[in-house]
């Protein structure tokens, strides 16, 4: 049985090390990446960071310019902490006059109860050198209002809240902060077979504000190969429904929490980074708006921006967070080697829908492939829990048991699943 | 005992219990319609929330009939 400790690569694999990418090509190509977000954002600010987006098909797809201006900032603060020579200086000196106009000061004064929010790029950009007094004035008096805490948050956006507020006076989080984290994701499994989108995000999100983006060294309420290993599971679903925003979130797991990549881990980076050079930036999903088809010239690129500038910000980051020292290369598929025969079986078990991480998986060399048993699992367990199969989740907590993955949160949640679901027919 | 040993304890626990009763569960999913064990395969759940708790959320996109993306590359990048 394998140790699923093990972060070597099974024997017979020695071709493994000779075509993997090696640490300095590693750190080139996440660079490269990590340009490409950067250009992106440069992009984002010029064509929606006056007015945002309001030409969407559904009210959710639009935003004010506040959204982009934030995750540009968040984007620029992870590539200056984390790859310091990526060049951010520019774009940096070009979000000013966006992250500090007549309307986001209005808006400010105007609103106590987000006042935080809205500044957060006036607060990530103080953290990288571009201070500025009056606005900080400004901040400081709506957040001393009375409706300060108007705006109930649930607890990762509290994080966050304590997180900006530990940026913004430069102080040290506090005991807060770890009692709040107990409450969030971090401190709490969330549901990985029916759990909601919002869920996922919650998970994500807890990690890079307890961590400061990778960027603190932080004690977490649960053990974080817990943490990790439901962050796997987060990786899987998303990859299945081909959500690749929630994807590289979920990776940034690894880095954030300063931990060796998973075999999971970095076949799901192979997914995001193949997808990404062949489409050209790594989408959010399968499809595009066609509605852009119907568009032209300036209307057009706004659209393309607004549906997309997201996911590649989030890739940005992920490449950015990679590069922190003592991350290994992210493309290096290497962990115990698990039967092939079972490997099979699992794959065999998940009916194909073409999407992109079918493609990647059988293109892997077998040594790879081999280590991807945990994955393709979780790919298995979740699927059929989606369609009701009770029968094949029993068999595949059987088939876990036997060849110790069963220590895992998707499976004690799927046997307490299946256990509730025994006491329905009875 | 640590966390991952009482995660596998669940699993064990469960599978040595045998209270799973598939006879009387095919019963119950056959009275009640298969639809109602199954669940979509397109989403996680619903997003829902004000724009200003919305950062790092990605915009919503009504896909429908979606266009590959690599069609608004040039959009995206600028090249």
């Amino acid at each position: 049985m394998p140790n699923p400790q093990d972060r070597t690569a099974a024997p017979g694999c020695d071709r493994i090390a000779a075509t993997a990418v090696n640490a300095a090509e590693a750190g080139q190509d996440l660079r490269r990446r990590l340009h490409l977000a950067l250009r992106i954002a440069e992009r984002t600010l010029q064509f929606l960071g006056k007015d945002g987006f309001d030409g969407a098909e559904v009210p959710d797809g639009n935003f004010a310019a506040e959204k982009p201006l934030a995750e540009t900032a968040m984007l620029l603060y992870v590539a200056a902490r984390h790859a310091p020579d990526a060049g951010t200086e520019a774009l940096l000196r070009d979000l000013v006059p966006y992250a500090r106009s007549q309307q986001m000061r209005w808006d400010v004064v105007r609103y106590p109860s987000v006042c935080l929010q809205l500044a957060t790029p006036h607060i990530l950009l103080s953290a990288l050198g571009h201070a500025d007094p009056d606005f900080d004035d400004l901040l400081a008096r709506s957040w001393s209002a009375s409706a300060r805490a108007g705006h109930e948050v649930v607890p990762y956006r509290e994080l966050e809240l304590l997180w900006l507020r530990s940026l913004w006076r430069n102080e040290e989080p506090g005991l807060a902060y770890e009692q709040i984290a107990r409450r969030t994701a971090l401190g709490n499994p969330i549901d990985l077979l029916n759990g909601t989108r919002d869920d996922a995000y919650a998970h994500t999100h807890a990690a890079m504000y307890a961590t400061n983006f990778g960027d603190w060294q932080v004690r977490l309420p649960r053990p974080r190969d817990e943490v990790l290993d439901e962050a796997g599971s987060v990786l899987a679903r998303a990859l299945v429904i081909e959500d690749y925003d929630l994807a590289a979130e979920a990776l940034m797991a690894w880095p954030l929490l300063s931990s060796s990549w998973s075999p999971g881990a970095a076949f799901g980076f192979r997914v995001v980074a193949s997808l990404e050079d062949r489409v050209g930036f790594l989408p959010a999903g399968r499809s595009a708006s066609s509605r852009i088809q119907r568009l032209n010239g300036h209307d057009k690129t706004r659209c393309a921006l607004a549906t997309s500038y997201h996911t590649a910000y989030v890739m940005g980051m992920l490449c950015a967070v990679s590069l922190k020292d003592g991350m290994a290369s992210p493309f290096e598929i290497a962990g115990a080697a698990y039967p092939m025969d079972l490997v099979e079986m699992l794959y065999a078990l998940i009916p194909r829908t073409g999407a992109h991480w079918e493609d990647v998986f059988q293109s892997l060399d077998p040594c790879e492939q081999t280590a991807l048993a945990p994955f393709l699992l979780d790919v298995a367990l979740m699927r059929s829990s989606r369609s009701g199969d009770a029968g094949r989740m029993m068999h595949l907590l059987q088939t876990a048991v036997a060849h110790g993955m069963a220590n895992t949160t998707l499976c004690s949640q799927a046997a307490e699943y299946l256990s509730r679901l025994g006491a329905l027919a009875t | 005992m640590s966390h991952d040993t009482s995660r596998e304890e669940i699993v064990r626990k469960f599978l040595g219990s045998k209270v799973f009763d598939f006879n009387a569960f095919g019963k119950f999913v056959a009275e009640n319609g298969a639809s109602i064990a199954s669940a979509s395969e397109s989403e996680f759940g619903f997003v829902v929330g004000h724009r200003f708790i919305r950062y790092c959320i990605p915009p919503v996109v009504d896909v429908g009939q979606g266009v590959n993306p690599v069609a608004i590359r040039d959009e995206v990048t600028g090249r």
